[in-house]
């Protein structure tokens, strides 16, 4: 399923739905929709969240943003289900400042992503498109209409 | 059913919270629990990293290249994969605040993620 950009970023930002659990449960919060950032290592959920599905806390680690600022903060482990598909034991970090969910490469690594920056959609595939089609479609993207 | 009887000025402190949140009594508390319950695990995780960062030179150096798993200040578990270290950790001590960290510490976490902000 294509899920839209969100348009109150500028410029608009590819999002995912999430729903978060306990290790082997159901979904216990959610959905919510989570900024897709490549540029953050880990992902980070509201503490308020973390709090109120009594993730797992299992150490402390320094965050640094780009302008170089540190500062100390809780992971935890959960299960997340993204677009649907569970990703079990995932670190997160909690936000105590902050009502965004931000998806890292903890876990984008493990998704087929489309990132459709014209169209403004994002979808998450069951597996890579061929190389073929790609090219083809690129192609087809770059002659523009006939 | 179990009952837990509060006292004066607890119990009146405690209405008085409820009707300005136009909550229950049962709520407040509730919530002062899960708080409570929410910073005490933070305060030993982070006193067992403390723990673990001032530990012997070569009682790190035994789990180099591993995860251990700290409890009440001993190391109870060890693996090279994180995660089955958490998955017996949370079949062995259930509900329990147990660090879970590798054994040379974590790198430092970034987010890339300026945002521009109207001046």
């Amino acid at each position: 399923m294509s899920r839209p950009f969100d348009a109150d970023y500028t410029p608009p930002a590819p999002m995912l739905q999430v729903q978060l659990a306990r290790r082997g449960e159901g979904p216990r919060l959610g959905p919510a929709l989570a900024f897709v950032d490549t540029g953050a290592d880990v992902t980070f959920m509201p503490r308020d969240w973390l709090d109120e599905l009594e993730a797992t806390e299992i150490d402390v680690v320094r965050v640094r943003g780009i302008f170089g600022e540190s500062r100390s903060a809780l992971l935890y482990k959960v299960d997340l289900i993204v677009e649907g598909q569970r990703l079990p034991n995932i670190n997160v970090i909690a936000l105590s400042s902050s009502s965004e969910i931000i998806l890292g490469r903890n876990v984008l690594n493990r998704l087929v992503l489309l990132l459709d920056g014209p169209g403004q959609t994002t979808d998450v595939l069951s597996q890579r498109p061929k190389a073929g089609r790609l090219l083809r479609e690129s192609a087809e993207a770059l002659a523009g209409p006939v | 059913m179990s009952e837990l009887v509060l006292h004066d000025p607890l119990a009146s402190e405690v209405r008085r919270m409820a009707e300005i949140e136009g909550t229950t009594a049962e709520q407040i508390v509730a919530e002062a629990v899960r708080q409570y319950r929410a910073a005490a695990r933070e305060r030993k995780i982070r006193a067992e990293a403390e723990w673990w960062r001032n530990a012997a030179p070569e009682l790190r150096a035994r789990y180099a290249g591993q995860f251990v798993a700290v409890h009440e200040r001993q190391v109870i578990d060890h693996d090279t994969d994180e995660n089955l270290l958490f998955e017996r950790v949370q079949e062995r001590w259930p509900g329990a605040a147990v660090l879970i960290t590798a054994a040379t510490g974590r790198p430092e976490v970034h987010i890339r993620h300026p945002q521009v902000i109207e001046s």
